[in-house]
């Protein structure tokens, strides 16, 4: 079955054209709200990473927490590399390399990381696996910290921006800024749908459920797994490449453990293993950080995010994506149960597994 | 010899933690990671007992533990006996002890606030010389209770009823429940056990680590790193990841410094793992695989 890239059926595309028009909506409505404008980034940033990270926390079933530590690596690598220093001499003419070389260069670092951060998969399994990954952040932090030519701990700044020196803080470049987070989105969208639906996904997901299996039908899951974490930590890289066209650079709280947790609260919130899952866990939780922390007690945000990351986890089985789906099984179960006589019809029941070339 | 010291000291420590977290994965399936909370928990606990009951060493120690347990009983309540048989119970379980640590960590900055609370020394402050080397009374108290509070647990596990079911639990579960061991009371048993584990662990470690609402995250990290480099579900092997763990912090701190401790730790996570995948005596995943 052939699926179009916004969705296999008219609830998706609704609800792509909805989130895009509501998109465009806030932004040219509260178009002179500056607040928004830098929301609107870390908002692009947070579901471009999101989506990667489903790709191997979801469609691969493997537990890695190294999303942070490629961005935050990358971000480093494209600021340093276009002219970033520990001064943060942020003046746009000083750059030596041009934003999209530096994108694409810090793409490539991240599909190299992917390489290296993959190799493990071949040996290490389930909680060993995170346990590898959830220290990579802090063993990045700690050779930043130790590092002149990365900043320490004041941060690097200074490499290419998508603005010009003038463009900054003027309504033209928060246009910009909006467009390229659209962009980014968009792009990490078509890569996600690409893969989660594609046949690399088909195999990973074959592998996912039994590696026996999936070994069994000749499907060479080391490959595979490689496949995922490479195309994710170049798209990573990529999104690296961005943090720093925005920002000129980056600085050790991008490594925070606050933000891997932030972000797997909005994955494990919206659903795991769907991109409509990730934009409204995103937008949910990014919505609450940033009221509570405008407010004088910004501990209350995590205290929600963390009520809701629990209650989501306690009350659902794939997030509020799946609440729908969830509730039609209940009722389904519940006028079986009150009418014993007739045979109540069975739940949808999910889609074959078809492995081209198989 | 004073690497040696400082090595069994924390190894002594590392120890109780990494056993609790072994022990909750290995028994229940379920990677707690609402320990380093409960570990917080505790620290409040020693310090509140020292601030409104008495600041003898056993009220402080009694406070903290108490505290563990009752953490450890939170999750019980609020993660176990919610998930327990239902679909996805291995990630969401994880999910759910991260969402229970998160409103901790930030309920304890809420009620607390930032600032870290100093307690006293429990052993008293003589120090005493071996083979050249001062050894502080809080250094060899924490070694020889860390070391007393481990054979304990070990007996326990091996003479007592709800010991039994544990062990039968985590070489088997199905067989366990089959021969009619309560997987509840059970996991009852190993949380709030844990929690007093993680109570001890947190009294003998505050003078390193002054109660504070992040507090529990570092421990947390070297828990899991020693519960899983000895292989979950195996005691021998967590007390030898804890020396080896313990060993690299010391030589680390002796000959570079501290901010590299975590390098070198995840350099020995690596070495050991791509060694021996399953840890140092990981025969545990094998059988549940």
């Amino acid at each position: 079955v052939r699926r179009s890239l916004t969705g296999k059926n008219a609830v998706d595309t609704t609800f792509w054209g909805g989130s895009l028009l509501i998109a465009l909506i806030l932004f040219f409505v509260v178009y002179d709200n500056n607040n928004f404008a830098g929301h609107w980034e870390i908002f692009a940033l947070y579901v471009s990473m999101n989506l990667m990270w489903m790709l191997v926390i979801g469609t691969a079933g493997i537990y890695s927490f190294a999303t942070v530590a490629v961005v935050g690596a990358c971000a480093y690598f494209g600021s340093l590399i276009s002219g970033g220093s520990q001064a943060g001499t942020d003046v746009a003419g000083a750059r030596s390399l041009n934003v999209v070389f530096m994108i694409l260069a810090a793409a490539g670092f991240g599909a190299l990381l992917g390489a290296l951060i993959a190799a493990p998969t071949i040996r290490l399994r389930g909680v060993y696996f995170a346990l590898f990954t959830i220290g990579l952040a802090e063993v990045a932090r700690a050779i930043v910290r130790q590092h002149d030519v990365l900043g320490r701990s004041e941060g690097l700044f200074g490499g290419a921006r998508f603005l010009r020196a003038d463009q900054t803080a003027s309504e033209d470049g928060r246009t910009i800024h909006f467009f390229v987070g659209l962009a980014l989105i968009v792009f990490c969208l078509v890569v996600y749908r690409l893969v989660d639906s594609g046949r690399l996904g088909l195999l990973l997901r074959t592998a996912r459920e039994s590696e026996g299996v999936a070994k069994g039908l000749g499907i060479d899951v080391v490959r595979a797994r490689f496949a995922v974490f490479i195309i994710s930590s170049a798209v990573l890289g990529l999104i690296g490449g961005f943090y720093t066209g925005f920002y000129g650079g980056a600085s050790l709280t991008i490594f925070d453990f606050n933000t891997l947790l932030l972000l797997l609260a909005m994955i494990v919130v919206g659903g795991v293993g769907s991109a409509k899952g990730a934009v409204i866990g995103t937008a949910l939780l990014l919505y609450i950080d940033r009221t509570y922390a405008d407010l004088d007690t910004p501990a209350w945000r995590f205290v929600w995010i963390g009520i809701i990351m629990f209650g989501v986890t306690l009350l659902t089985t794939r997030g509020l994506v799946g609440i729908p789906s969830q509730l039609r099984v209940y009722w389904e179960r519940r006028r079986a149960r009150q009418a014993p006589g007739e045979v109540a019809p069975a739940p949808a029941a999910p889609p074959e597994l078809k492995v081209p070339g198989l | 010899v004073t690497q040696l010291v400082t090595t069994i000291n924390l190894a002594a420590i590392y120890g109780l933690l990494g056993i609790g977290i072994s022990l909750t994965w290995a028994g229940l399936g379920f990677l707690n990671l609402a320990h380093g909370v409960t570990f917080a928990a505790a620290g409040y606990g020693a310090w509140l007992a020292q601030e409104n009951v008495s600041d003898h060493a056993s009220v402080i120690f009694l406070g903290g533990i108490v505290f563990g347990v009752v953490a450890g009983a939170i999750i019980w309540l609020s993660v176990f006996l919610p998930l327990d048989g239902k679909p996805n119970w291995d990630f969401r379980s994880i999910i759910a002890s991260l969402g229970l640590a998160i409103i901790g960590v930030n309920t304890y900055l809420l009620v607390f606030g930032p600032q870290r609370k100093s307690i006293d020394f429990l052993f008293g402050t003589t120090k005493f010389e071996l083979g050249g080397t001062t050894i502080t009374a809080d250094k060899s108290g924490a070694i020889i209770s860390g070391t007393v509070v481990m054979v304990l647990l070990v007996v326990g596990l091996l003479t007592t009823k709800v010991g039994l079911g544990v062990r039968a639990l985590t070489q088997n579960p199905e067989g366990a429940a089959l021969v009619g061991i309560g997987r509840k009371q059970a996991a009852f048993a190993i949380l709030t056990v844990s929690g007093a584990l993680a109570g001890f662990a947190a009294v003998l470690l505050s003078q390193i680590f002054y109660p504070e609402p992040n507090i529990g995250y570092l421990p947390l990290l070297k828990g899991l790193i020693v519960a899983l480099l000895g292989g979950l579900g195996s005691i021998t092997g967590t007390v030898i990841a804890a020396l080896l763990v313990a060993a690299t912090e010391a030589v680390t701190l002796q000959y570079l410094d501290a901010s590299w401790v975590l390098l070198t730790q995840f350099g020995l996570i690596a070495v050991v793992l791509l060694v021996r995948p399953r840890g140092v005596a990981g025969i545990l995943e094998a059988t549940r695989a």
